[in-house]
């Protein structure tokens, strides 16, 4: 029998498909092999498409777990096999994923978690959209530590960005928190799939050098970057992982205080110095504005359009979506801000963005609240009387 | 019989970290036993340390794979098995080991025990039960026996306890023993087992914990107990080789509050793992996407 | 396979070794207690950390069991055959 391949079961042609839909085959499309999961409202249909194609694929695998934790935990176990792991789960479920995250984070294992977010706190309201996650998934997990977050805002963008998300992953053995919402998750769009051939795979670095010179945490050995090599189970490098400070060795050093600052500023430092790979936004109309209105994910719709409209009536307004939320592009909205008279920041929540404008727009300008929360998106109207307002 | 192939020293040079050495178990730990019979079973079954996995969650038994010279994963607060479900599936050719306390296994991580268990998969949990929380200092934990102290019941335990062999038994594990660590032979015979079990074999180790739960005043007298109250469950056993019988589970629980220790072989089974059946599904789901094609 | 018993060992020469690291043993005295033969006792000797270790009375007695060997938490113990000097 000759093997089943991700071309064959997606069929590259033009797909009228949902949000879901286009992260599960961004994943198949980007070699995710592992996918553990809970049924969570309205991130389930990505489990499902999962659960049908995996088992198709060689070495695939699809596991409906007990409960977030666990999926958590097992595509950690699992992205140690030289696996790409991803997880799918909404606001409860990512509540409960934070803890193994944390692993994640501290272990340097590469995987990614997809958010799509729904109105919280608690169960909230889980049929509707919401970004009330932005900060959680930047800080959900305690302690020091430096996640790469990512929203797109179309059913298109979807699938690219899924790909983009393992990718840095992989790149900088991090865990990558894709956000997305109820809206974006459910609406149907035009979907082009690309073929596997024309999709760009980075993958994680593997160790070459011999066990006696191998250390699983050292870097700066074999290249000068801050991202070390990653093993994998089943060689002779014999790699301990812990959740404990560790030296380079991987082996615990709770007592050490320079151990533990050498190890949490690495952390932060092999995200910062790698900024400008990582940052990624969308700019229009901005030569001329004096009125930026920054927005990202799903409200960049109706922002879009209020910009539009605004400028058909003759206001100087340019649109700033964010694609990367974390890490954020501080110096970016800095040298906007020179130029800026008014920010107008759209989104879902009741502040969560708009508290980094604020720090980084420095007082150059006034920043504006924008906020709408309860399922409903914003109206164009709603942005277009915040562009105007005085 | 057990043939002891190494010597103790061989067995140190190949299978621990000694740069780690000595461990940081308190003196009369079990923990270090364990491992002890772990190292002996290993070696009897001749696996590749470059295939075994050992993954523990958070406690004193724990931190024993950092003093193995494998691979290990010392993961968070009783998800060790989650952790080890997807490490074992990816690569099956891996040996994964868990080692759990009892506050990991039988309290924050149950559900995820039971899970196992239910799926089976091909992994190998040993808990080593110490009948507390010993790492944080002697707290109650679901397996302390029923008013008994510690510092959390410093007014006596007044919740029933979890015998978690005969909790792995009714959720239908593979295999399932319970020793305690003065039996050697007997752990080391039911850890090699295990490993060859294809399915979820769940190995208990009554450990003692002469720091913080003070039951008795030194390590020997742990012992002691050990060797004296320890009785063998081995119901249906037609051959009478067994000093102690039980008729049924009521008789051998009526032992166990009366302070006796029930130890053997609780069950082994043959039941078809994850894995088999994983590769099935693949088979069928193929077939049937090529039919539809 | 041909086992030799106890006696038909020592008339062949052979004696057992106990040999310990010192630096890992905690006194625990696990290996003193489950001794068949009562061969071990604890010594007059403290080790670096200041636990008591275990030393060996008569090596005569020693029936090979490796009991002790197979008891100690940090496998420091360790039970050879050795040739009897003459």
């Amino acid at each position: 029998m000759s093997i089943i391949t991700v071309d064959e079961i997606l069929e590259p042609k033009l797909q009228f498909a949902t949000g879901n839909d286009a992260i599960a085959y961004g994943a198949l499309l980007a070699n995710c092999r592992f996918f553990a999961g809970y049924p969570i409202t309205p991130a389930t249909e990505i489990l499902e498409l999962m659960a049908r194609y995996l088992p198709l694929l060689d070495g695939g695998y699809c596991l409906q777990m007990e409960d977030e934790i666990a999926s958590m935990a097992a595509i950690i176990g699992a992205s140690w096999n030289n696996y790409r792991t991803m997880t799918a789960t909404s606001g409860p479920g990512f509540s409960l994923m934070q803890e193994n995250i944390g692993y994640a984070c501290m272990t340097e294992t590469p995987c990614v978690i997809v958010n799509v977010q729904r109105s919280g706190p608690s169960t909230g309201q889980p049929t509707k959209p919401a970004q009330g996650d932005v900060m959680e998934a930047r800080w959900g997990t305690h302690g020091d530590h430096y996640v790469i977050v990512l929203y797109p805002n179309s059913v298109q963008e979807s699938l690219w960005i899924t790909i983009r998300a393992f990718n840095l992953a992989d790149k900088y053995r991090v865990p990558v928190i894709l956000l997305s919402d109820a809206a974006l998750a459910h609406t149907r769009e035009k979907l082009t799939i690309p073929l596997q051939n024309n999709i760009d795979i980075i993958n994680r670095m593997p160790v070459t050098i011999e066990k006696s010179k191998y250390h699983p945490f050292r870097t700066g050995f074999i290249h000068p970057s801050k991202v070390p090599e990653m093993d994998i189970f089943g060689q002779k490098y014999h790699t301990y992982l812990t959740g404990l400070t560790h030296d380079w060795k991987a082996y615990p050093a709770t007592d050490s205080a320079k151990v533990h600052e050498q190890l949490v500023r690495r952390f932060y430092e092999k995200i910062v110095d790698n900024h400008s790979d990582i940052v990624s936004m969308e700019l229009k109309y901005m030569d001329d504005a004096d009125i930026v209105v920054v927005s990202y994910g799903i409200a960049s719709r109706p922002a879009l359009a209020a910009v539009e409209r605004a400028r058909a009536e003759g206001y100087k307004v340019g649109y700033l979506r964010l694609i990367t939320l974390w890490p954020f592009p501080h110096d970016e909205i800095y040298e906007i801000s020179l130029d800026t008279k008014k920010f107008v920041v759209v989104e879902m929540n009741l502040g969560q963005i708009y508290h980094k404008i604020v720090e980084h727009s420095r007082g150059n300008s006034e920043v504006i609240k924008c906020f709408k929360i309860g399922g409903e998106l914003h109206t164009p109207k709603e942005i277009l009387k915040k562009i105007k307002s005085r | 019989m057990i043939k002891i192939a190494n010597s103790t020293k061989d067995l140190r040079e190949k299978y621990l970290r000694k740069d780690l050495l000595p461990t940081i178990f308190c003196p009369g730990c079990g923990n270090g036993q364990v491992l002890n019979y772990v190292i002996r079973a290993i070696d009897a079954l001749n696996i590749s340390q470059d295939n075994l996995v050992f993954v523990s969650g958070i406690g004193c038994s724990s931190r024993l794979p950092a003093y193995l010279e494998a691979y290990g994963v010392h993961t968070t607060h009783g998800r060790a098995i989650a952790y080890a479900t997807g490490i074992k599936l990816t690569n099956p050719e891996l040996t994964v080991i868990v080692f759990t306390g009892d506050g990991d296994i039988s309290a924050i991580g149950l559900n995820h025990f039971l899970q196992a268990i239910r799926r089976n998969i091909s992994i190998t949990v040993i808990c080593i039960n110490n009948e507390n929380y010993g790492m944080t200092g002697g707290q109650v934990s679901p397996t302390t026996p029923m008013g008994h102290f510690s510092t959390t019941t410093p007014y006596q335990n007044i919740e029933h306890s979890f015998n978690l062999s005969f909790l792995a038994k009714a959720a239908g594990a593979s295999y399932v023993a319970r020793w305690t660590t003065a039996h050697s032979l007997q752990a080391i015979k039911s850890i090699k087992k295990g490993l060859q079990k294809q399915g979820l074999a769940f190995i208990e180790m009554l450990s003692p914990c002469p720091v913080s739960k003070k039951t008795f005043k030194n390590t020997t007298e742990y012992l002691q107990y050990y060797l004296n109250e320890s009785i063998s469950y081995s119901p249906n056993q037609n051959n009478n080789t067994s000093a102690h019988v039980f008729k049924d589970l009521h008789e051998c629980f009526t032992a166990q509050y009366e302070g006796k220790i029930i130890v053997g072989e609780i069950i082994d089974k043959e039941k078809p793992n994850y894995h088999q059946l994983y590769e099935d599904l693949r088979v069928r789901a193929r077939n049937e996407f090529r039919k539809n094609k | 396979m041909i086992l030799f018993t106890r006696q038909q060992e020592l008339k062949n020469g052979l004696t057992m070794k106990f040999t310990i690291v010192e630096e890992y043993c905690k006194g625990c005295g696990y290996c003193i207690t489950i001794c068949p033969k009562n061969v071990l006792k604890e010594s007059s000797h403290l080790n670096s950390k200041g636990y008591v270790i275990p030393e060996i009375l008569n090596k005569e007695e020693c029936i090979n069991c490796k009991k002790c060997e197979l008891i100690c938490p940090e496998m420091a113990i360790t039970i050879q055959k050795e040739e009897i000097e003459a």
